[in-house]
């Protein structure tokens, strides 16, 4: 640890706690309390990393999140921001986006070229011939970019939560601190935020010496020790109603405030001039960071280049951590009268006003500086290249100015107006509740930063109901500003950076303008500036200023972009959280588990799809259930249906609006088929409509529209004003279906009431029990065989199969999936809604005309299918086979389309091999002129090849409904 | 007929405590221990949960709803979501303007009348019953608002009327009372019975992270105790 300084007042390292880790292969050593970054630099590594596309070596910059110069990997995780992320044992890293190592990446030669890659290079290279876009898009993506995921790796969970208070203070430097102290000093419940590992702000590495910062800081630091400070904690994105995502390295919380204080500060912005980016070139903080906070030594010999006073400290700073201070150069025409530029003369540092620094010169291999060119500054603040001075240098402190971090006051929708005097966007106007202190409200200075925050605190609890007598008036902001107004000073020859994530340099900006681009969020989108991982937090406020030069404009004319969550870059592991996937089961799943059954899913169910036996294949194991259900009997799990209860005395009037059907006479003890239309008499759901009593509908829905029937229904119940009360007994009922030629007999051994067609027909509803369990009986043959559902208590659902499967078994009995029930309904031609249905299909399409009872009153959808019926229909479901001996592969697949005359005419809905029937049978859409029975038509598979099919009569079995019926 | 019925948690819990001590509560086995009673009683002070879904539950709607459990000498709660006591510790929630949920406590409903017209309602003009499985969870411990806030928006921390809530937890629609269960201060928290076993497993694995656990029903209901008809 060459660049490690003696123990610093204040410093976050541990020193007893020595960290081994490696880096590009080789062996470093750190302390607890390091980042990535300063570990590095605490073994005076300067080169730790190469740029999004022209790979050039970078270092420390910001040493704040603020920019992704460090960015690592290890074997498990990519882009890594070495800045934040503290050191850990037996680290393992390299860095992202090289090609052969750090130092010797091949592909910084992409830098020697860059001259003909110029922003948007590739919209204009790579367009034409649009066949091999592909080819360069593949390369392109290769050669710029971050790190590549490990897709290998197991996923990491990260439990998400949420959280409530009254004030969340946003910052915790002596804004924020102040301000959650005022609230909380009320009684309020105040949680206080800082992305920092420590409280503090700017006390962590700017104030070093100020006695009066220090004494007030170490009151705000003792009255705080009671409140929740959590930091190491982001405030990553703001939303509706104080709804504020804070990300710390566990979870994500989701946190709604009652009210906000936002001292998010301000963000130290940097200088345009030639190579600006290179190793060694950092913000004045950085290195103030890297002094206070680390104890490392940011270079051997530095410069400072300053507009403002905190440059003059950041010098005495580095003099006193024994780096040789070869000059101060501030932009300034005059330097204010303060103590501190007085204690830097008297240090013997040298001080040149009016000056800026133009081009920083590259030391071998571009890995770093060796001097900086130094130029006066004319009256218009033009540098005087004539009058060049070269200073020697390894090092180069930037302290021009700051920006507001104003991210989060954007995305709460704040809005910022231009001082000039004051050279930032300050708060103009917030939503209620929202209140901005410190340096985001414009206010620079320790004590002041903290008195604007008490005033934000009180006028938070005064916004919460807190009785306050006066709340201190409006804060005082600077006399003269920290920041420059233009400290970019372009270099004919080299880059001059404003976006050093996404390599985007001053002529970059220069060229977009003339293209057109000169609308501030066209030029965003064109140069990508402010696209890329800190969202332009150095970025955005100097690209403002070249847009406004450029088209002679001021910083208002030009606007700003808009700001969106993220603040800082969030993992998908964290917004993914724990993953929540409701599973529901009906109260039988336990059973088909045992049996061996393969699940699918159905919306939130797993259905048995089929039960797996041993040594047989699942299409031989669904025929045989087929066949078991044809033959002797099958039982399914129904409980996945939609099951509502209709009540009132207005139920039947109810029934027959919903409903395309006629059911006013329905007898009690009856059933009819229903279809459901929405307004524009596109069919949304099909079942069971049971009449219980005059006054007691049951109906069932399908499994995927069971809650939105439900929905539906009590939206109209509530426009129509009519007396029903509607139930959903979906979960509170399971359900059977047994069906097939010896179902009744085996049924007859276990209920209470006479199953003959007599007494108990085909769509019969009666209440009764089974195995003297109550249930509900449905007579139904939506297999195409006698049939009966059986609704029972879901707790005896259990129970009834039980019983069902002992008593079947003797007769062959064998439960079926839902894929057996989709051949035994297909073969009789019965509709699923949303298979063969699809967003737009009406009755008539679907070849239902005799669901729709037109001369009835009204039902929903009614006045739709009156303007549908007279037209012309483009498209008809009918059934079709295809020749016995059709090979497998040979065989369509569902939604697999129908071509005439090389067009797209239509599409399969449904097709199986029917075991029944030993032939393909399937279901389409085909043009209503060839929908005649006899009729060939081709269907395209998906090698291209097409396969004839032929439209026959439906149903396919048992045309006549004999066998569900007798 | 022994016609044996199943909490719609039933499975869960077997599956994950296959030697708990049961009894039988009118055909319904319901396990009373999962593990030892005295570390289920410790666990009740850090975060346990229950099942409670053996209670008898229904849900009585329509404009006569008030007036027929008012025969049945049941009291109505007055406003929107308020919740009153029964005797033998069961609960009524006002749950729509004419909708109520009744859940019988342990050893029955208030009384005989009550326990016939709940038991077996006739559709009286203006009445109707809704059959109600849900899954039932007596959930207890200092942690157990924590808990919510990793599967909830809403604030049972901050919020202590006493009021029934209905909230998604953990993306299912739930009701959820913070009461008091023979003194103990506990969340109730009622789903669809067919979430059950998600919901359960789910607050279960929130719950063993805060060193909480499943117990139980005879933590909260001791009275179940003395039906233990196991050796």
């Amino acid at each position: 640890m060459t660049e490690r300084l003696p123990p610093q007042p204040g410093e976050w390292i541990d020193r007893s706690r020595p960290l081994e880790f490696q880096f590009e292969g080789h062996s470093y050593s750190g302390f607890a309390g390091d980042s990535v970054t300063s570990a590095l630099a605490a073994n005076g590594l300067r080169h730790l990393g190469r740029s999004f596309k022209y790979h050039r070596a970078r270092g420390i910059y910001s040493l704040a999140n603020h920019d992704v110069n460090v960015l690592v990997e290890d074997d498990r995780h990519t882009n890594i921001r070495g800045d934040v992320t503290p050191l850990w044992a037996g680290a393992k890293l390299r860095a992202v986006n090289t090609f052969g190592g750090l130092a010797g990446d091949r592909l910084k030669i992409v830098d020697w070229f860059s001259k003909f890659l110029p922003v948007g290079f590739y919209y204009k290279a790579f367009h034409s011939p649009r066949s091999l876009f592909p080819f360069y898009e593949r390369r392109m993506r290769n050669i710029a970019g971050l790190g590549a995921v490990n897709a290998n790796w197991e996923r990491e969970h990260f439990p998400a939560a949420y959280d409530f208070c009254d004030v969340l203070v946003i910052g915790a430097g002596s804004a924020g601190l102040s301000a959650a102290i005022a609230a909380a000093g009320l009684g309020l419940k105040v949680v206080v935020v800082d992305e920092q590992p420590r409280p503090g702000g700017s006390f962590n590495y700017q104030w070093n010496g100020d006695a009066a910062a220090a004494k007030l800081w170490a009151v705000l630091a003792a009255t705080a020790a009671s409140l929740d400070v959590r930091c190491s904690t982001v405030a990553a994105g703001y939303y509706a109603d104080h709804w504020v995502a804070l990300v710390d390295e566990e979870r994500l919380t989701k946190m709604r405030a009652r009210a906000v204080v936002l001292a998010t500060g301000a963000v130290e912005q940097p200088a345009v001039f030639g190579n600006n980016d290179l190793p060694g070139v950092m913000l004045a903080t950085a290195a103030q960071r890297l002094i206070h906070q680390f104890a490392v030594k940011p270079f051997r010999r530095g410069v400072v280049l300053t507009a403002n006073d905190y440059g003059y400290r950041a010098a005495l700073d580095l003099q006193q951590a024994g780096v040789k201070v070869a000059a101060v150069i501030d932009l300034r025409a005059t330097t204010t009268d303060g103590s501190v530029a007085a204690n830097v003369k008297q240090a013997g540092i040298s001080i040149h006003i009016g000056h800026a620094v133009t081009f920083a010169t590259p030391s071998r291999g571009m890995q770093g500086i060796q001097s900086v060119q130094v130029s006066p500054l004319d009256s218009h603040g033009q540098p005087k290249p004539s009058a060049n001075i070269d200073i020697p240098c390894d090092g180069l402190a930037m302290s021009v100015g700051f920006a507001p971090a104003d991210g989060l006051f954007y995305q709460a929708g704040g809005r910022m107006a231009w001082s000039e005097d004051l050279q930032q966007f300050i708060p103009k106007s917030a939503p209620a509740g929202l209140f901005a202190a410190g340096r985001l409200n414009g206010v620079y200075g320790f004590e002041q930063e903290a008195a604007d925050g008490s005033r934000a605190g009180l006028a938070a609890a005064a916004f919460l109901g807190k009785s306050i007598e006066q709340i201190p008036a409006d804060p005082e902001r600077p006399k003269q500003s920290p920041t420059h107004p233009y400290p970019i000073f372009p270099h004919p020859k080299t880059k001059c950076f404003v976006d050093l994530d996404e390599d985007v340099h001053y002529k970059d900006f220069v060229n977009a303008a003339q293209e057109g681009f000169d609308q501030v969020e066209l030029m965003k989108r064109y140069s990508t500036f402010g696209m890329g991982t800190s969202q332009g937090k150095l970025a955005n406020i100097n690209a403002i200023r070249i847009l406004a030069h450029v088209k002679g404009q001021t910083v208002p004319q030009t606007g700003v972009t808009t700001a969106r969550p993220f603040y800082h870059p969030v993992s998908l592991g964290h917004l993914a959280g724990r993953g929540f996937h409701p599973h529901r089961r009906t109260p039988i799943e336990g059973q088909h588990e045992a049996l061996g059954a393969v699940f699918m899913y159905a919306g939130d169910w797993k259905r048995p799809s089929y039960y797996a036996r041993p040594s047989v294949s699942p299409q031989e194991a669904i025929a045989a259930e087929v066949t078991a259900v044809r033959t002797a009997a099958g039982m399914i799990d129904v409980g996945t249906l939609g099951k509502l209860e209709i009540s009132g005395p207005d139920a039947g009037e109810f029934i027959e609006r919903i409903y395309t059907g006629r059911f006013a006479k329905m007898k009690p003890g009856t059933a009819r088929y229903g279809l459901m239309c929405d307004e524009s008499g596109v069919i949304i759901d099909d079942g069971l409509v049971a009449r219980l009593a005059d006054d007691r509908f049951y109906v069932t829905t399908t499994t995927s529209a069971a809650g939105a029937v439900y929905r539906e229904m009590q939206r109209w119940a509530q426009i129509w004003g009519l007396q029903v009360v509607l139930a959903s007994a979906t979960g509170a009922r399971g359900g059977v279906n047994v069906a097939g030629p010896k179902a009744r007999e085996i049924l007859q051994g276990l209920c209470d009431f006479d199953l003959s067609t007599a007494v108990f027909p085909y769509m019969a509803v009666r209440e009764g029990t089974i195995a003297g369990a109550p249930a509900r009986f449905l007579r139904v043959g939506f297999v195409g065989e006698w049939g009966c559902e059986i609704h029972m208590q879901a707790c005896q659902a259990v129970h009834v199969w039980s019983s069902l499967k002992m008593t079947g078994q003797p007769h062959g009995i064998r439960p079926f999936g839902v894929e057996a029930q989709r051949v035994l309904r297909l073969e009789k031609a019965h509709i699923i809604v949303s298979q063969d249905t699809d967003g737009l299909t009406n009755p008539y399409e679907a070849n239902m005309a005799w669901a729709v009872k037109d001369d009835k009153p009204f039902f929903i959808g009614q006045r739709s299918l009156r303007i549908i019926r007279p037209r012309p229909l483009k498209r008809i479901l009918a059934g079709f086979t295809l020749p016995g001996e059709t090979p497998a592969a040979k065989v369509p697949k569902e939604c697999h389309l129908i071509i005439e005359n090389k067009e797209i005419v239509g599409r399969v809905t449904s097709i199986t091999r029917s075991p029944t029937l030993n032939q393909v049978i399937g279901l389409a859409f085909v043009s209503p002129d060839r929908a005649q029975p006899g009729t060939p038509f081709q269907i395209r598979l998906d090698d291209g090849s097409l396969v004839t099919a032929t439209i026959v009569a439906t149903p396919f079995y048992d045309p006549q409904g004999e066998r569900q019926e007798k | 007929m022994f016609k044996p019925q199943f909490s719609p948690l039933h499975d869960a819990i077997q599956h994950e405590h296959p030697y708990a001590k049961w009894c039988d509560v009118q055909d319904m086995p319901v396990f009373l221990h999962l593990i030892n009673p005295a570390k289920e009683l410790e666990l009740a002070k850090i975060l346990a949960l229950a099942d409670a879904s053996f209670l008898p539950r229904i849900v009585l709607k329509g404009p006569g709803a008030a007036a027929y459990l008012q025969s049945l000498g049941i009291p109505i709660p007055e406003g929107l979501l308020k919740v009153a006591p029964l005797k033998n510790g069961g609960l009524i929630a006002r749950t729509g303007g004419s909708e109520f949920f009744l859940e019988s406590g342990p050893v029955g409903w208030p009384s005989q009348a009550a326990a016939d017209g709940l038991r077996s309602p006739s559709y009286k003009e203006g009445v109707y019953p809704v059959l109600r499985q849900d899954a039932s969870l007596v959930i207890s411990g200092s942690r157990a608002g924590e808990m919510f806030r990793h599967i909830s928006s809403y604030d049972f921390i901050g919020e202590q009327h006493g009021d029934l809530v209905f909230t998604p937890i953990a993306g299912v629609t739930c009701s959820v009372l913070r009461t008091t269960l023979k003194g103990r201060p506990v969340f109730r928290l009622w789903t669809d019975g067919t979430y059950g076993t998600y919901i359960w497993h789910t607050l279960l694995e929130v719950a063993k992270e805060l060193d909480g656990g499943a117990v139980g029903t005879a933590v909260f209901f001791p009275e179940l105790a003395s039906k233990d008809n196991q050796p």
